[in-house]
C-alpha cells in the first residue's frame, strides 16, 4: 500500500501511528514531504492481522526473523515447551511494532476466558523478546488457576512474584 | 494523472516486499538439500490421502532413501499419529526446528507437534469476528515454515501430504515451484472421480504441476483372515484414468491399513507381503520410475 499526495504527485512517507484499540484496530499517519498534507489510515482488526499473518513487518526487520517465528507468535493452542526456546525479532518502526506484537496474542484462553489488558499487554512488551512467551504463559496460567478473565498489571505482579522474578 | 502503484519505486517504506523475497530465499537455501518433492493430493477427502502417503514413504525409506514428510493440512493433522509420533518433543534452535522421526528414519513435521493436546484444535490469535479475511494467509505461511524452518537435511524425497480440496496445491506451487510431482488418489466411486477431475485439471492445465499418476484407493475389500478380495464400491472402477492421468495402481481395502495407521505403524512396514502391500509396493515403484527417469538430470549418486 503506498500514498501519493494528489496536489503535489509525490510519495508521501510514514509518520507516525496513532496506537492500537483494544479490538486491534489501528491508525498510521502518512505526510506529504513537500507540502506536508497528511493522511491518516484507519485500519480495522481484520486489516492488522492479515500483515501479521504475512510474516512480515511492516518497516522491516531489524533483526533476521526467527525460525518458525509467525507460527510461534501467533498459534494460540500451541504446546508447552517451544515458544521458550526461541526469541522473537521485534521490528524497529512504531508501525512494525504496533502490528507486530500489540494485539494480544490469547493462548488456549482466547477462546473466551482470559483477556489481556492494554496496560498489562504494553508491561509484556517491555520484557525481553526471548522471555516473552515464557512469561505470557507464566501469568495465563497463573490466571487461569485463580480463575481471573482479565490480566492486569497486578495479575502480572503477583505472577512475578510467583515466579520469583 | 496522479502516479500509479508502480510508479513508484520501492513499496512506501514498508520494506514487504523485501521480506517476502528473503522468506522464499530463505526456503529455497532450506530445501537446497532435497532431491525430489512430492505432493499427494485429492479434491476430495476420506479417500485415503495420508495412507497413502504415509506408506509410500515407507516404500522409498525401505528402498534406502532419506524421505521426510510434510503433513500440509494444518487444520487435520493426522501424520504424527500415523508416524507414532504425537507427543515428540520439538526442539528449537536458531537455525532451526527438528523434525520428529518416525519409523525408517522418516523425517516429519506436523501441526499435530505443535498443539497443546488431543483435543487442542488450530486457533489463532488475533481479531476471532471475520477469521476468514486472515486464516488463509496465516496458514499458508504455517506451511512455509514448516518448509523452510526445518532442519530437513540431506533429503531424497520430501513428501506433501495436503488436505483435501484443490486450494492447496496452489499454495504449494507458489512455494515450490519445481515441485517434481503430484500423486493423485481416489476411490472407485463416481462422486469422487468428478471432484477429483477437477483437481487434476486445476493442477496440470492451469498450475501445470507435473502429475506422477493417479492411485486408487479401496478398490476391494480383502478379507484379514483369508486374504480373499471382494468388490467394495461396486462396479464403478473404471478401466480409463481420468484425464488421461497413468494409474499408479489399485489399493485394496485391508483392516489392517486401518490399525496400523492407528498404532503409528507404516502399513507397509509388516504387511508388504499382503495384497494392498503388494499393490502400494507397485505403485512405488511407479513413483521411483518417474522421478529417476524424468527427472534424472536432477539424480544424484547417492539415492540407491
Amino acid at each position: 500500500m503506498k500514498f501519493v499526495c494528489t496536489e503535489c504527485d509525490e510519495p508521501m512517507k510514514f509518520e507516525q501511528n496513532g496506537g492500537m484499540d483494544d479490538d486491534g484496530s489501528m491508525s498510521a499517519t502518512f505526510r506529504c514531504p513537500s507540502c506536508e498534507w497528511g493522511v491518516t489510515m484507519l485500519i480495522n482488526p481484520q486489516e492488522t492481522q492479515m500483515v501479521r499473518s504475512l510474516g512480515v513487518k511492516i518497516g522491516g526487520q531489524t533483526v533476521p526473523a526467527q525460525p518458525m517465528e509467525m507460527l510461534q507468535t501467533h498459534l494460540a493452542t500451541s504446546t508447552h515447551g517451544t515458544a521458550e526456546t526461541l526469541s522473537t525479532a521485534g521490528g524497529g518502526c512504531p508501525f512494525s511494532a504496533m502490528l507486530q506484537d500489540a494485539v494480544p496474542a490469547p493462548t488456549t484462553a482466547s477462546t473466551g476466558a482470559v483477556q489481556w489488558s492494554a496496560a498489562a499487554e504494553q508491561r509484556l512488551e517491555r520484557a525481553p523478546s526471548f522471555v516473552r512467551a515464557m512469561v505470557r504463559r507464566g501469568v495465563e496460567e497463573l490466571a487461569h488457576e485463580k480463575g481471573y478473565t482479565e490480566i492486569t498489571e497486578q495479575v502480572m505482579d503477583e505472577a512475578r512474584a510467583r515466579m520469583g522474578m | 494523472m496522479p502516479k500509479r502503484y508502480r510508479d513508484i519505486v520501492g513499496d512506501g517504506g514498508s520494506n514487504v516486499a523485501g521480506q517476502v523475497a528473503a522468506q522464499t530465499a530463505r526456503l529455497h537455501a532450506r530445501l537446497a538439500g532435497v532431491q525430489y518433492t512430492v505432493a499427494v493430493m485429492s479434491g476430495k477427502g476420506g479417500v485415503g490421502k495420508s495412507t497413502v502417503t504415509t506408506n509410500l514413504a515407507a516404500f522409498f525409506a525401505m528402498q534406502g532413501w532419506r524421505v521426510g514428510v510434510v503433513d500440509a493440512d494444518i487444520n487435520g493433522p493426522s501424520l504424527a499419529k500415523m508416524f507414532g509420533v504425537r507427543g515428540h518433543q520439538l526442539v528449537l534452535d536458531p537455525n532451526g526446528v527438528m523434525p520428529a522421526v518416525g519409523p525408517l528414519g522418516i523425517r516429519i513435521i506436523s501441526m499435530d507437534l505443535f498443539l497443546a493436546d488431543d483435543k487442542a484444535p488450530v486457533v489463532w490469535s488475533g481479531p476471532q469476528a471475520e477469521t476468514f479475511v486472515w486464516r488463509g494467509t496465516m496458514e499458508m505461511h504455517t506451511l512455509r515454515e514448516f518448509l523452510s524452518d526445518v532442519q530437513w537435511g540431506e533429503l531424497d524425497l520430501l513428501l506433501l501430504d495436503l488436505p483435501p480440496g484443490s486450494d492447496r496445491v496452489a499454495t504449494i506451487r507458489d512455494l515450490l515451484p519445481h515441485l517434481h510431482g503430484t500423486v493423485v488418489v481416489t476411490i472407485p466411486s463416481a462422486v469422487s472421480q468428478f471432484v477429483v477431475t477437477k483437481s487434476i485439471t486445476l493442477a496440470r492445465d492451469l498450475l501445470h504441476t507435473p502429475i506422477i499418476g493417479l492411485v486408487e484407493n479401496m478398490t476391494a475389500y480383502v478379507c484379514p483372515t483369508c486374504e480373499d478380495v471382494h468388490p467394495l464400491f461396486g462396479p464403478t472402477s473404471t478401466a480409463e484414468m481420468p484425464l488421461g492421468v497413468p494409474l499408479l495402481g489399485r489399493i485394496p481395502f485391508d483392516p489392517r491399513m486401518a490399525a496400523a495407521g492407528d498404532a503409528g505403524t507404516p502399513y507397509m512396514l509388516e504387511h508388504h507381503a499382503s495384497a494392498a502391500g503388494q499393490a502400494l509396493f507397485q505403485m512405488g515403484e511407479r513413483v521411483r520410475a518417474f522421478l529417476t527417469t524424468v527427472h534424472q538430470d536432477t539424480a544424484r549418486s547417492t539415492i540407491p
